[in-house]
């Protein structure tokens, strides 16, 4: 092979695009790729965190994880959150997105000030929800005090400790969609509204048939991703109420830092093992979500 | 227009590339580079360690610990008046971190060999360490330094025991004890000089001193986050909570099924916020709220900073004893840390074990002095907090003498949800018991 062919096969689009991209792909591959298999690998052994011993169990852990209530009670309360939270922030933000969609200098003020949650950091809007929910000190138990209502402690309550999270994760989060679902909104032609007007379509009609066809593949992006963070939710439960009260909100990702870190024997071989798990419900549901919109989108 | 605008482009990258760069750098007080713990003057690598002084006899010990509040930075200001003192000899970087972020951290660093020479550890959690030979014996700590054992309280010392060696010295020590608000016992009609004596007196100080129309509770009663204010309890109402040495749940006798009736009882008439942290609750106490709270010394400073009227004492006796929780905090040094080093370490832990640093230590934190001169010491003694502190802390007992590693597990897979089953759920206390006694014996049969 010469230098000329050698010169040829690099000016190629692709091999440019290549190099590109390789920087990304190393970091993949370095903090993506590497940590999933080591997992996958432990999930079969016993480890602790201090790497003491490292003993080959087979299929134990997951035998383990079977019999383990806690686990299925983290399972529970996972979907619980997805679905309660993807729900809503799905409709809120679709239905913010009509409004602020259009081109005036309101509604470009709007879109602003609903993004700053997005750019706040969770841990920290977690710990102030937490403070604004207490039911002694927080402000909205003295709102509440004040229009005549019993004062509630939200984060106390078996019952309402995960819809405070949900709430919560869904003003923190819904900025983002909205925007999203906002600029497909923007790109639909113009003509097809004109259009449907003239054949007599009112707003609601044109909504339905003709803004939220067209949206479809933004729509299933903001859905799928939705799914996905809230199926990994930790850091919003970790700051606002550390899996309680009586782990009426303690998700898989949280159970999995109280095994493999807080709680003796610190067996991270039983937490990769309900990682693993995790990943593979992700997968699987990512998977038929996806089929469901591109056939939504084909049609 | 087009020359513009790539200005703006060209800077926005430049920009981005300044936040990415500070993002990544690191902290001042951590080294960039990690010292190896074989001591190699003639190694190139130690010679590249930005923090090493170009002299071959200055010891750089880097040191980890969990002090982030005000404490800390009387701690700090104690470390860098040693450096000044042994400036040409011995230079100490601080690293200070969560205690959360330092459980996680250490044994990491241990495994990787990135461990700091000194560390200050929670008592409770050495067990764990020793199980996997992390730390070194500081048996030689006395005959090196020429310190004697006679002069500091015995029960402190022992805490960082181990099968009879020394693991860990003391840095401080504590019991938990009981702050009570003087001005809403005066305003319940109690003597706000006399707290309770007993456990049946505070039940009923706690609900006089209850009144939910204006938020204002009787006594903490912390789900989570908190010390084990409960094992006061149950220990001087005759009962145990396990042995150690059988590794054996005790947990399920009639004395502590009253105990725990008792503190049900006490949830139920709403002496404490339902389902609270013990962060909340130290919260409500400080702003004048809750009558009584149970925790350890380092909430004083925060309740004199917010002008509170208390007093302090033990956490009152039961039925059949007064005992209460003993915590430490103590200077270990990680295995394969060299000689050189850990002489470095004793010589600061020497400094640290002085009469004028445990006194100024207790003076401005108010933690309970554990040297026989120091608790002698005029001042301490009539210093309004540790004079009514020190004479108490022959009641401590420690948690976990045996040195168990799972004692975190036995805290929060059994003993802690227990409490919070009881404060915040339905179910009756003595079928409470049962399941947490089990699940004591579950974790301790993973053990045997």
């Amino acid at each position: 092979m010469n230098m000329s062919n050698i010169t040829r096969k690099m000016n190629k689009p692709q091999v440019a695009a290549f190099i590109f991209i390789l920087p990304s792909l190393i970091t993949i591959f370095l903090f993506w790729v590497i940590p999933l298999v080591a997992s996958i690998a432990m999930s079969f052994m016993n480890v602790d965190l201090f790497f003491s011993r490292t003993d080959f169990v087979g299929i134990e852990n997951y035998i383990n994880m079977y019999h383990d209530s806690r686990f299925w009670n983290a399972l529970y309360n996972t979907f619980r959150f997805m679905l309660m939270e993807m729900p809503l922030q799905i409709s809120i933000s679709l239905l913010l997105a009509v409004f602020i969609s259009r081109n005036t200098p309101f509604s470009k003020f709007t879109r602003t000030v609903l993004y700053i949650p997005v750019i706040c950091s969770l841990t920290a809007m977690g710990i102030l929800w937490s403070l604004l929910l207490d039911p002694t000190l927080g402000y909205y138990a003295y709102l509440l005090k004040v229009v005549g209502f019993e004062t509630v402690g939200f984060l106390k309550s078996t019952t309402w400790a995960m819809p405070a999270i949900a709430v919560m994760t869904v003003w923190k989060n819904f900025g983002l969609t909205m925007v999203i679902l906002s600029a497909a909104m923007l790109s639909v032609p113009k003509s097809l509204y004109e259009a449907a007007t003239l054949d007599g379509a009112g707003n609601v009609a044109q909504f339905f048939n003709v803004t939220l066809p067209l949206i479809v593949p933004a729509l299933g992006f903001c859905v799928i991703t939705n799914t996905i963070d809230s199926l990994k939710v930790f850091d919003q439960v970790y700051t606002m109420t550390q899996g309680g009260p009586l782990n009426s909100t303690e998700t898989i990702v949280q159970y999995i830092y109280n095994r493999g870190f807080k709680i003796a024997p610190f067996n991270l071989g039983y937490a990769s093992s309900i990682a693993v798990i995790l990943f593979m419900i992700i997968i699987v549901i990512s998977l038929v979500m996806y089929k469901y919109f591109i056939d939504k989108e084909t049609v | 227009m087009k020359t513009g605008r790539s200005v703006v482009s060209v800077f926005l990258v430049l920009v981005l590339m300044l936040a990415i760069m500070t993002g990544c750098s690191t902290n001042d007080d951590f080294n960039e580079v990690q010292p190896t713990q074989e001591s190699s003057a003639s190694d190139e690598s130690v010679n590249e360690v930005a923090t090493e002084e170009s002299t071959q006899e200055k010891i750089t010990l880097n040191f980890w610990n969990g002090f982030t509040g005000p404490d800390g930075e009387v701690l700090k200001e104690i470390v860098n008046r040693f450096n000044e003192a042994h400036k040409d000899s011995i230079e100490i970087k601080m690293d200070v971190m969560g205690w959360d972020v330092l459980a996680q951290k250490l044994p990491t660093a241990m495994m990787t060999d990135t461990a700091p020479e000194m560390v200050l550890m929670i008592g409770d959690w050495i067990p764990q360490y020793l199980a996997n030979d992390n730390f070194q014996d500081l048996d030689d700590f006395w005959s090196v330094t020429g310190l004697e054992e006679e002069s500091y309280l015995k029960n402190v010392l022992d805490l960082g025991k181990f099968e009879d060696s020394y693991y860990s010295l003391p840095m401080q020590f504590n019991l938990i004890y009981l702050y009570w608000n003087k001005i809403l016992f005066e305003e319940a009609g109690l003597d706000p000089n006399s707290p309770p004596a007993t456990m049946d007196e505070l039940a009923d100080y706690a609900v006089l001193l209850t009144d939910p129309s204006i938020n204002q509770y009787g006594l903490a009663l912390p789900v989570k986050g908190a010390p084990q204010y409960w094992t006061s309890f149950f220990w001087n109402n005759g009962g145990e909570l396990f042995n150690l040495e059988t590794k054996e749940s005790l947990l399920n006798s009639p004395e502590n099924i009253a105990t725990l009736e008792w503190i049900d009882d006490l949830a139920e008439k709403g002496v404490s916020p339902i389902g609270s942290t013990g962060a909340e609750l130290d919260n409500l106490f400080m702003s004048g709220k809750l009558g009584m709270v149970i925790n350890g010394p380092w909430l004083i400073n925060g309740i004199k900073s917010n002008n509170i009227d208390f007093g302090i004492t033990a956490p009152p006796a039961g039925s059949e004893r007064q005992e209460v929780i003993a915590g430490s905090i103590g200077f270990c040094i990680p295995s394969g840390v060299d000689q050189a080093h850990k002489e470095a370490a004793y010589e600061f832990i020497e400094f640290w074990m002085s009469d004028e640093i445990i006194k100024e230590w207790s003076v401005r934190n108010g933690f309970p002095a554990w040297s026989h001169n120091v608790i002698a010491d005029e001042e301490v003694m009539n210093d309004p907090v540790l004079g009514a502190i020190s004479p108490l802390s022959e009641l401590g007992r420690g948690y976990n003498p045996e040195a168990f590693e799972g004692i975190s597990a036995i805290d929060g897979d059994a003993l802690w949800p227990m409490i919070e089953a009881v404060i915040v759920g339905d179910d009756e206390p003595a079928d409470i018991i049962k399941i947490t006694s089990d699940e004591i014996d579950n974790i301790f049969s993973q053990y045997k």
